[in-house]
């Protein structure tokens, strides 16, 4: 007893004078990672901020200009791709939705607790394959010789194989949600996580139907994860250009090739900075909007 | 052991039990099997209009999973569920005429109180000014006038509690369903609540079937009692009949504090049954259970306030054991003693004040108490063990 009691006391002496240091650690720790932080995302960016102002040059920089922007809102063909991008990126969205949604109700309510975890599981592998190998295996189901026009040829339902499935907007729709079910899923998932599964009694027991249920119970109290999905999918949905390079032909052509075909094939660097810009603007807007209705939706959900 | 024991008729509080076509509720040989275990086995019984119905128990007992079948959230496996003499067995919850408060309350934390109470006749389809009545109506039974505007997590579990218990109203069911709803609430407020819940099911009318661990909740509130066991109903009678004449002995070690004494039946007779204590007097009880036979082993069961100490042996033919005092703790009102009687006999004493004896731990006195308090029930001598002991929560 006498022989520990000095030992315990030196060492709680130690964190008495450590706890001073220990209130500066934290701003002293974060300086570090704030300035690879802003150098490394702050700084690209603002590189991109002044080439969408600069005249196109080969040297780089030609004198200030405003010609990028308007060349951007002026050419219909670029407001088209921006629809295009817009519609596609929309309806994969809900696609998702509609089965992330459902997805997420199962795993969360009404699988067994040793299931759960195992379906989960398979749902973050699934999110692990190389985008570039799944966007290839579409490529194989949906091509001329591919698993779908082979099995409707055989059963004779066609004498040609249908080519407008690879190479069209549709194509990339199916490709794009297929892409993000998990992250679209998980936070939703989360969301019904919390939610007691007494209320579903409760609102089955007042008279509410099933569907009901899920109008006024669930869906109100999945929203914070809805949007959480949003913002983690709908936004680089918007930056894709590796799906519609590959599967997209013509119809599906996004503002991610757009950008990428103006500064490594046209050269002009202003314009894709330009529309570079213009994208994480919109992003921004989307983020901004998903956030509050999160923020508001869990507010309510809580309070 | 028996099996089901139904002490109905007679006593004036079971009248209003009805039978048949009058019942709110009825339970006509119910099953429940979840795989290869019994939950409920086969119980039957009726909740009268405008009863307020307990079922008590031990958890396990299968009183929740005969409220959730109730209720509509479970199957019967065999059996039939009237409410309102319709059957309802498989009737899914929304489609059947009563309502449930849950214990964990379940109420929509994105919804405000008056939006809470208002879903139920929302479902209904009902006029929105009838909504409002409604919603009006039942927040003033329960004393929530005025909180319409708030959300559940601005209140207290008491509070919540009223909300919960308003919303269920709100759809003026045939028979509400209560899953131990004081639970959660702590003592003080949970007394508060039992006459609360009395007073508010007295002002609508409306049958109540409550779901139970507590006697002392059960014996306060109920018009009827069905106390349950291994998925049996072991005793259905009203809280005089379950606390005063328990049909076994799980009904009488659950309800109250209990002493049981083996005893030998000697004669049975038109004013009550003769019984020889182990190791104490042969004497007289006013009241036996009707399975009780001559030369028999029995017990006699006697509660606690109703043992009184002698420090002199009673004359002969009085009911009494010695005993050994163990312990006495001042209590108030009362003082509580430990005996230590014959065998491994343990019983405890409630003695009010005025009436202590001059006795103190470690004194050797007699335990006696008068022949209408003392309840013979028939029992096997190895039945006794496992059954409450007296032993008192000191």
């Amino acid at each position: 007893m006498v022989a520990t009691a000095p030992s315990v006391q030196p060492s709680s002496g130690e964190t008495t004078r450590a706890r001073p240091r220990g209130r500066w650690a934290g701003p002293i720790y974060s300086i570090a990672p704030t300035l690879v932080l802003v150098a490394l995302f702050l700084g690209p960016m603002v590189i991109l901020l002044y080439y969408s102002f600069q005249k196109a040059s080969l040297a780089g920089a030609g004198g200030w200009t405003f010609d990028n922007y308007t060349s951007i809102l002026t050419d219909p063909t670029y407001a088209k791709v921006m629809l295009t991008t817009i519609v596609i990126c929309t309806i994969s969205m809900l696609i998702m939705l509609a089965i992330g949604l459902p997805l997420a109700y199962i795993l969360a309510m009404r699988t067994p607790p040793r299931f759960e975890l195992l379906l989960l599981l398979m749902l973050v592998i699934a999110e692990e394959l190389n985008p570039l190998i799944r966007i290839y295996a579409w490529r194989m189901i949906l091509g001329r010789g591919g698993v779908i026009n082979w099995t409707l040829q055989t059963i004779g339902l066609i004498d040609e194989p249908i080519d407008s499935l690879l190479f069209s907007s549709t194509a990339v729709i199916i490709v794009l949600s297929t892409t993000y079910i998990s992250f679209t899923t998980i936070p939703i998932y989360a969301a019904l996580k919390a939610v007691d599964p007494d209320l579903l009694e409760a609102a089955d027991d007042l008279g509410a139907s099933f569907f009901t249920t899920c109008r006024k119970i669930l869906l109100p109290l999945a929203a914070p994860g809805i949007f959480v999905a949003i913002i983690l999918v709908y936004i680089p949905l918007f930056s894709e250009f590796a799906a519609p390079a590959l599967v997209g032909g013509t119809s599906g052509y996004m503002i991610g090739n757009a950008i990428q075909e103006a500064i490594l094939e046209s050269g002009n660097r202003g314009v894709g900075s330009a529309m570079s810009f213009m994208l994480l603007v919109l992003s921004g807007a989307v983020a901004w909007i998903g956030y509050r209705m999160a923020k508001i939706r869990r507010l309510q959900a809580t309070s | 052991m028996s099996t089901q024991t139904e002490h109905v008729g007679g006593d004036a509080a079971s009248v209003q039990a009805g039978g048949g076509d009058g019942a709110a509720l009825s339970l006509d040989r119910v099953v429940k099997r979840f795989g290869e275990v019994v939950a409920v086995d086969g119980i039957s019984f009726d909740v009268g209009r405008r009863e307020f119905f307990s079922l008590l128990g031990p958890s396990g007992c299968g009183k929740t999973t005969t409220l959730r079948m109730l209720a509509g959230f479970e199957t019967p496996t065999e059996g039939r569920i009237l409410v309102d003499g319709k059957d309802a067995s498989r009737l899914a919850p929304h489609e059947r005429d009563t309502n449930m408060v849950f214990q964990s309350y379940a109420l929509f934390p994105h919804m405000t109180v008056a939006q809470n109470v208002a879903f139920g006749p929302q479902r209904k389809k009902l006029a929105r000014r009838e909504v409002e009545q409604r919603v009006q109506d039942s927040l003033s039974a329960v004393r929530l006038e005025g909180y319409g505007k708030r959300y559940p997590r601005e209140l207290s579990g008491g509070q919540q509690q009223r909300v919960a218990l308003a919303r269920a109203l709100a759809n003026q069911p045939s028979v509400l369903l209560l899953d131990e709803p004081l639970g959660a609430l702590d003592l003080k407020l949970r007394e508060e609540m039992q006459f609360e819940l009395k007073r508010i099911q007295r002002e609508v009318g409306i049958s109540f079937v409550y779901v139970t661990h507590d006697q002392g909740e059960a014996l306060t509130m109920s018009d009827r009692i069905a106390v349950m066991n291994g998925g049996i109903v072991e005793h259905l009678g009203t809280p005089e009949e379950v606390y005063l004449r328990p049909a076994s002995l799980f009904v009488a070690g659950f309800i109250g504090q209990t002493s049981f004494m083996r005893c030998r039946v000697e004669s049975v007779g038109a004013d009550g049954v003769e019984v020889a204590i182990e190791g104490g007097h042969r004497s007289r009880s006013a009241r036996a259970d009707a399975g009780v036979v001559v030369g028999a082993d029995a017990v006699v069961v006697v509660r606690p306030e109703h043992v009184r100490i002698s420090p002199t042996e009673p004359p002969a033919g009085e009911a009494a054991v010695p005993v050994t005092v163990l312990d006495e703790v001042f209590q108030g009102s009362v003082v509580r003693y430990q005996l230590r009687g014959p065998g491994d006999l343990r019983l405890a004493a409630l003695v009010p004040l005025d009436e202590r004896a001059d006795v103190h731990p470690g004194i050797d006195a007699w335990a006696t108490w008068s022949p209408e308090w003392g309840y013979v029930l028939p029992a096997a001598a190895d039945e006794l063990e496992g059954v409450a002991s007296a032993e008192p929560p000191l």
